[in-house]
């Protein structure tokens, strides 16, 4: 039976082979719906080229797993899509010193935390300061020219980004330094909850930027002041889409990261990888091109703020 | 880049519109009630649905393989009588000129495709270009260059007032590039052509971004 030993030999053969030579991409990610859309994203838009095999995990999957599972499938580039899978990442990295394994990552703060990682490049999820306030002043009927921000320290780099940005937009960002009186969480705390709505009062912007920042934002100052000091007559616009809910009602308007925008986004850096001979060092990070946008128009009439209704067409509004 | 797209007597469409998929999937069906039509959100979600299911009809830009897809053209779209359009190069940094682009990254809404993006551009604008980001819609090109993702983008200039309602960035013209085709409609080969479907207005076109449909191959 020659036919069976034929097909025996290529089973083999194409185990053998595909185990020497490896699965194109590899992505790990959490299991929840907005990592496994974006994967599938990613999938869909690179599947016609290029193999992919999608690996979620769960808080109790180990690094020995993970470990297991990159070396199993030898992908060319490994896609990371959470903090855990990026911590997996750099964790590889470490133990695999001597690997060239190219990793594009997507999550916050990347720019700082894998600075010193020169596998990896990709996406930082925050939403860039520059698509929130052009994004407001689009559909706000009063002309935008100022804008007011609240910040930490850490905050400084990026805002001086954003503040180049606005300047050639013809915006004023103008800062308020949360930390003046220490940086310990009870003196912003009481900075914020003794100063806040004079500074409002004393720079009478046309917006109010929220950075999402847990110190800032938090149990002792969201209730006491930031909620109250959003209905004074100056709209709160912000990242997190969930701030100009119904339930919430703080932001006038907010952006949120579009999840097929992303996956194109990680898209290109693959593509960029795998047919241009690009490194991530040279890739480096990108923030969020393609935002979701959400007016909470009902919190823009309590604070008798008009909008441009032909300017609404792109955007989810809450009435 | 729009694209709608129909498994069978339907239309498929591959342009950077500044609408979005379903405004234009509205406004095409309002033109073309009888035939069903499907929106993708990228060329590679539109290139990879006409392998499994062509549509009858495709309106594509002139780099649309159509005669290896198996496609005649059909008709022409035009504003004010003129097939072709111009696509200026902008930056907002003055280094960048004629002489030095291909060593900046350029920003382009994808309407011919991964794959024919480079030549493209090479046709376009006489030179090679090593690092490229592509999108799906003309509206996210500005953000591009005001974070400086892009060091230029490739837009077609007709858009440039539209967006600088929402974008006020000051730009330099760099170039305007050699001239690029609107649509056109292309029909599978063999299939006859009612072209009654296709009689459109003035006003009509204009909905969809033209002013008129010349017919170049009566079938």
């Amino acid at each position: 039976m020659n036919w069976v030993k034929v097909i025996l030999l290529s089973f083999i053969l194409s185990n053998l082979w595909s185990n020497a030579v490896g699965e194109d991409v590899l992505i790990i990610r959490s299991s929840s719906k907005d990592f496994k859309e974006i994967s599938s994203g990613i999938d869909a838009e690179i599947n016609e080229d290029y193999t992919v095999v999608d690996y979620p995990i769960n808080p109790s999957t180990t690094y020995r797993e993970v470990e297991k599972k990159i070396t199993k499938v030898k992908p060319k580039v490994l896609v990371v899509l959470d903090k855990s899978s990026i911590q997996f990442a750099k964790i590889y990295t470490e133990n695999h010193p001597l690997t060239n394994l190219p990793i594009v990552a997507m999550g916050l703060g990347l720019k700082n935390s894998l600075a010193k990682y020169p596998h990896f490049c990709g996406v930082t999820y925050e939403v860039p300061g520059y698509h929130i306030i052009t994004g407001f002043r689009y559909i706000s009927k009063k002309p935008i020219k100022s804008i007011l921000v609240f910040f930490r320290k850490k905050h400084v780099k990026m805002l001086k980004k954003v503040k180049e940005q606005m300047k050639l937009e013809g915006i004023r960002l103008i800062g308020v330094h949360v930390e003046k009186e220490g940086a310990t969480h009870s003196n912003v705390t009481n900075f914020i909850n003794n100063n806040f709505i004079n500074e409002l009062k004393k720079h009478r912007t046309d917006a109010v930027w929220v950075l999402p920042d847990e110190m800032m934002l938090s149990k002792e100052t969201f209730e006491k002041t930031w909620i109250p000091a959003s209905k004074i007559g100056i709209p709160f616009v912000s990242g997190i889409r969930k701030f100009s809910s119904k339930k919430l009602n703080f932001c006038s308007y907010s952006c949120a990261p579009n999840n097929s925008g992303i996956s194109h986004q990680m898209s290109q850096f693959i593509f960029a990888i795998l047919e241009d001979e690009e490194t991530p060092k040279n890739l480096g990070f990108e923030e969020v091109l393609e935002v979701g946008q959400t007016l909470n128009l009902s919190k823009m009439n309590l604070i008798r703020k008009k909008v441009l209704n032909n300017n609404l067409k792109k955007i989810e509004v809450i009435r | 880049m729009i694209l709608t797209t129909v498994s069978a007597n339907g239309i498929a469409v591959s342009y950077d519109y500044l609408t979005t998929n379903e405004e234009t999937k509205v406004q095409l069906y309002n033109l073309f009630s009888k035939y069903k039509i499907e929106a993708y959100p990228s060329f590679s979600f539109f290139e990879k649905s006409q392998k499994l299911k062509p549509a009858d009809f495709v309106i594509a830009s002139s780099y649309f393989d159509a005669e290896v897809l198996g496609y005649k053209k059909y008709a022409q779209f035009q504003i004010n009588e003129s097939d072709i359009c111009n696509y200026t190069l902008l930056t907002i940094n003055p280094k960048w000129n004629i002489n030095n682009i291909q060593d900046g990254k350029i920003g382009l809404v994808d309407f011919v495709g991964r794959k024919k993006i480079k030549p493209f551009l090479e046709n376009i604008l006489g030179t090679k270009f090593k690092r490229i980001k592509r999108v799906t819609k003309p509206e996210l090109l500005y953000p591009m260059l005001a974070m400086q993702s892009v060091d230029m983008i490739l837009i077609r200039t007709a858009y440039i007032k539209k967006i600088q309602e929402k974008y006020k960035l000051p730009t330099f013209e760099i170039t305007i590039c050699k001239k690029i085709s609107y649509p056109s409609i292309y029909v599978k080969e063999n299939l006859k052509v009612n072209a009654k479907d296709f009689q459109l207005s003035r006003e009509q076109l204009q909905k969809i971004g033209f002013t008129s449909l010349r017919v170049t191959n009566h079938k």
